[in-house]
């Protein structure tokens, strides 16, 4: 589904990213774990073509996303507060995000309506502007929105952080059913290793922007994470 | 204690990213305050000779008093708009050992230096000298100024008491309307009683004691009110919640797939601060037009002011709005990049909530008509114009904004999104076609010339598709470094 061939990205002579080949395939759920600066970050924004590789290319599902945008159609993401438009009610973000991925009203509602456990009654109908919200619920929202129009390719940075237990529970579950038919691709990172390696059946360690670790989540995988972030704790 | 504060103070000018960038901004607003000091000192100078000349059988100093009410009263409502309350970084303070009180006090007092209270100075001084050369009693001058200064202070937390409410401002704004208007149109003399009160100060020194005493008095009332509300939740830095109601725009929809963004930008200007108040200046400088249409030496010869007027009535929204294109969408530029929609779409969108915002105003500026053919269609040339040449040409130039905007600020006096772009718009917008104008019905005739700019505008609306083409490309070369500017505060 997602392919990076030979990609980097170099700031002022500091090589932030570089990643020599890296493939995803369609229905995997991918987990990118690392450290802070590891370049998890960078490469969500290299794939939504937000910044400009130094050198490579990024395809997703065969479309190179710096030449063609024809790869929107598919994909959706929650990266920060910045994909909020903070005048809004959710509602209407929501709406707004449906009428762009080609979603009428009802399509936006039957969908949202499943999560409203999610949502713990504090976000639909509550008349508030998304600035207004709370940083927890304002990751709600985005999470959710991230959802709207059947998406192929889902990207979400650090889902888990500022939620409330009950609701990363449940989010470890939507992610789950999301992949459950190997349908969508799921593309999530987080600081939490126990959630991670949960929801993801393929965790990617990122340190200094390369790739240090691939490994096929089984049981033993939280362990050897755990081994490895204290082993590189020790070693600094 | 005062000193810690001070340094903090020091450290976070010196230090903040708006010191560090935009020397240009910093230039022109040097060279606004040093404009501003200097027609204030000119004009304190000068308004004893201009007082004695205009009512030659009353003394001056009466004359000048008479007018002081109008400019404190205007001074308030210009400080409601452009003057911020004192806030410095007091969340990290309040859990830290130092007095509230003496927070407090810091803040007040660090507001009595403001460039509000400076710059009268330049009026003031300049006036009180050429009274005492005229031979005013020195005592008295002295403490005429002083109480002067001592009331511009007042007036400096007068405005953080209303600032807190329209209500107050709708209040003192219709004083000062109806107050104008008997006065101007005859029908109750209002500024004599005032200026007779401010006259007295000058007549009887001890009477400064008043002014004194109405500083203490709000001062004391401004201090109150923030040691009562000095907590998270309350006062000056809780964060206000509305209860909003959601709307739907949908007959918007007929308008295709840009419908969506319409309908956001919709949103946009009217829930937050600046956009709305920059899309309101736009419909109040509708009545620009009254200077120059009224003026008939505005409409001989080339009638170049004329052109002028007509481009800047029917493009004002073009221009204040259009100028921050995209650095409107800054807060969620990211969102915007990576959802489904092409770039095209994107301006496209941009492109027709101008048009409406040139063919409103064109529409409401049609009562113009009144004062003549030529004024009403120069008026709709002017429209076309900015419609077909005026719109891509401020869209290409937004293509270097790359400076973030905070929606919820005022616009007034904000400079806060401006780069070269800005200042190089005006070129081709305003001076350009009143050039070509100006050119053309000197060379040939008003008729000729006025075709010309027709054409330029039509041939603009036919080449659109060939244009934005082009457009979306220089857009995408230039979104990354958008996407980097925008996330810096």
């Amino acid at each position: 589904m997602i392919v990076s061939e030979s990609i980097s990205k170099i700031y002022n002579g500091n090589t932030v990213l570089e990643i020599e080949k890296f493939e995803i395939k369609k229905g995997q759920s991918i987990g990118l774990v690392g450290n802070n600066g590891a370049g998890k970050t960078t490469f969500f924004s290299l794939l939504l073509d937000l910044i400009q590789p130094t050198t490579g290319t990024i395809k997703n599902k065969g479309v190179v996303v710096s030449e063609s945008d024809s790869w929107k159609s598919f994909t959706s993401s929650f990266i920060d507060e910045s994909f909020l438009i903070g005048y809004l009610t959710a509602e209407e973000y929501f709406y707004f995000i449906g009428e762009l991925r080609e979603q009428n009203k009802a399509d936006v509602d039957a969908l949202v309506s499943q999560f409203s456990d999610f949502f713990h009654d504090e976000i639909l109908g509550k008349k508030k502007y998304l600035r207004d919200l709370s940083k927890g619920n304002q990751k709600k929202v985005g999470i959710v929105a991230a959802l709207i129009g059947n998406p192929e390719v889902v990207i979400l940075d650090e889902p888990f952080a500022n939620l409330d237990p009950t609701t990363q529970i449940r989010l470890k579950e939507i992610i789950k059913e999301l992949t459950q038919n190997k349908a969508v691709t799921v593309l999530v990172s987080s600081h939490d290793l126990s959630h991670v390696t949960d929801v993801s059946d393929r965790i990617v360690v990122l340190e200094k922007g390369r790739i240090v670790k691939d490994l096929e989540t089984n049981a033993a995988t939280l362990t050897d994470l755990e081994m490895y972030f204290s082993k590189s704790m020790s070693l600094t | 204690m005062f000193t810690h504060i001070l340094k903090l103070e020091w450290k976070s000018f010196f230090r903040s990213a708006n010191f560090t960038k935009g020397i240009a901004i910093k230039i022109f607003l040097a060279f606004f305050a040093l404009y501003l000091m200097v027609c204030f000192a000119v004009l304190g100078a000068s308004s004893y000779f201009i007082a004695a000349k205009a009512v030659p059988t009353v003394d001056p100093l009466l004359t000048v008093c008479k007018y002081i009410v109008i400019w404190f009263l205007g001074d308030l409502l210009f400080r409601f708009f452009a003057q911020k309350l004192p806030v410095l970084n007091s969340k990290a303070l309040m859990v830290i050992p130092i007095k509230k009180k003496t927070i407090i006090h810091y803040l007040l007092l660090k507001s009595n230096v403001s460039a509000f209270n400076i710059i009268p100075l330049f009026f003031l001084i300049p006036f009180g000298v050429v009274l005492l050369t005229k031979g005013y009693a020195v005592t008295n001058v002295l403490f005429w100024l002083l109480s002067m200064v001592v009331l511009i202070q007042a007036n400096n937390f007068i405005n953080f008491i209303i600032n807190k409410s329209n209500q107050c401002f709708y209040a003192i704004a219709s004083l000062l309307a109806v107050g104008v208007f008997v006065q101007y149109f005859g029908f109750y003399d209002v500024v004599t009683p005032a200026g007779n009160l401010y006259f007295s100060l000058y007549k009887q020194p001890f009477f400064t004691l008043a002014p004194i005493g109405l500083l203490l008095l709000f001062y004391i009332i401004n201090f109150k009110h923030f040691l009562q509300h000095f907590y998270l939740d309350d006062g000056v830095l809780a964060k206000k919640e509305k209860v909003v109601t959601s709307s739907e725009f949908s007959w918007l929809n007929r308008f295709g797939d840009v419908a969506p963004f319409l309908k956001n930008d919709i949103k946009l200007i009217w829930r937050n601060k600046r956009p709305r108040m920059t899309a309101v200046l736009s419909l109040v400088m509708l009545f620009y037009g009254l200077i120059f249409f009224t003026n008939p030496t505005y409409g001989e010869g080339s009638s170049i002011m004329y052109v002028f007027a007509s481009i800047f009535i029917t493009g004002m929204f073009l221009m204040n709005f259009g100028q921050f294109i995209p650095s409107w969408d800054s807060a969620y530029f990211n969102l915007l990049m990576s959802q489904n929609i092409s770039m095209k779409q994107y301006l496209k969108s941009k492109r027709m909530l101008l048009l409406l915002s040139i063919g409103v105003l064109t529409l409401l500026s049609l009562p113009y008509f009144y004062f003549g053919w030529k004024v009403g269609v120069l008026l709709l040339i002017g429209g076309v114009y900015n419609a077909g040449v005026n719109v891509p040409a401020l869209l290409y130039l937004c293509t270097f904004n790359k400076k973030r905007v905070d929606l919820a600020k005022s616009a007034m006096m904000n400079y806060e999104g401006m780069g070269m772009a800005q200042w190089l718009m005006i070129i081709p917008m305003m001076l350009i076609p009143m050039g070509i104008f100006s050119l053309i019905s000197y060379l040939v005739s008003f008729n000729v010339a006025a075709g010309v700019l027709l054409c330029l505008g039509v041939i603009g609306l036919i080449l659109q598709n060939y244009i934005f083409f082009k457009l979306e490309s220089v857009f995408k070369k230039r979104k990354y470094a958008m996407v980097i500017g925008f996330q810096q505060k």
